[in-house]
């Protein structure tokens, strides 16, 4: 394995702890996201409409009272893709463990 | 590859890791549901054990009909304003709602018909409600429900040694420590997390 087996989509800094945060579960709301990551709303919406697009990740508006929520979850495709990453990345560092 | 990129690769996979276990971190939301159905209980089990009349025993099913109704309607009100929907309270979910269908059947088929002693009730239910507090400590990972879990399985191995007279003592003792005391540590956790939150 080399480094073209990592996925160029998730590899990005703040994609990759999009989909990190979204592996161990169902859903987690854009606020929740933001804050957990540490970006700007502009920055996390930016990139969660790369992993929409790629179908990487599924987009739930809902209502909490009177206000519009959005809940991002990982699509089988992205939780696929995420996986293919970490074997790759994990793969690529196994060499110089123990060094 | 030369160091720098290897750095950065296992940068990228720290990264992973502290985002994985951001997103596990236990939010203690449900410690008033365990507060309140074991509160009911009890009280509804200390009535029955202090009054022990013919029809005292209603007090069970009432209080547990009552918690459960407290239950249902707390969990629908948490799952609207959620913003992190873990698998944890599904599992969770499926799991009492399992065991208090399967309490119902014992005490409302297998006791009246006489397949099993009322008094064999309480370390059966201790045995069984073991199962979904193990369920919530390991979804969770939070040691007070798992100690719970431990605390029901005593309750149901002494119970079947003890006299029956005693057993619905035990359950209630097992109420309060296995029940009760995780509620309590679960909201004062909750409380801390709202607090630095």
């Amino acid at each position: 394995m080399g480094l073209r087996d990592l996925d160029p989509l998730v590899h990005a800094p703040v994609r990759l702890a999009i989909m990190s945060s979204l592996v161990p579960v169902e859903a987690l709301e854009f606020t929740t996201l933001r804050d957990q990551i540490g970006t700007s709303d502009g920055n996390l919406a930016t990139h969660l409409g790369k992993l929409e697009k790629a179908g990487y990740i599924s987009v739930r508006k809902r209502f909490v009272g009177r206000k519009p929520n959005t809940l991002y979850s990982l699509t089988t495709a992205g939780r696929a893709a995420f996986d293919r990453h970490l074997a790759a990345l994990e793969a690529l560092l196994k060499p110089t463990r123990g060094r | 590859m030369n160091d720098g990129a290897q750095a950065k690769l296992q940068q990228e996979l720290e990264l992973i890791k502290r985002m994985v276990s951001a997103s596990r971190r236990v939010r203690a939301e449900s410690g008033d549901i365990y507060l309140v159905v074991g509160i009911l209980l009890f009280v509804g089990g200390s009535y029955d054990w202090a009054v022990d009349s013919d029809m005292s025993w209603v007090a069970w099913p009432i209080c547990g009909a009552l918690g459960w109704l407290y239950a249902a309607a707390s969990g629908i009100r948490r799952a609207r304003r959620e913003t992190r929907v873990t698998f944890g309270p599904r599992i969770e979910g499926v799991a009492w709602t399992v065991t208090c269908i399967a309490i119902a059947i014992l005490g409302g088929i297998y006791v009246p018909t006489k397949i099993i002693a009322v008094e064999l009730m309480y370390p059966l239910m201790g045995l069984m409600l073991a199962i979904p507090l193990a369920v919530s400590g390991s979804v969770y990972r939070y040691w007070p429900l798992t100690a719970g879990a431990l605390v029901f399985l005593l309750v149901g191995t002494v119970g079947a040694l003890v006299p029956s007279e005693h057993r619905e003592l035990i359950f209630l003792i097992g109420m309060a420590l296995g029940y009760i005391g995780p509620g309590l540590a679960m909201l004062r956790l909750s409380q801390q997390q709202h607090g630095s939150a």
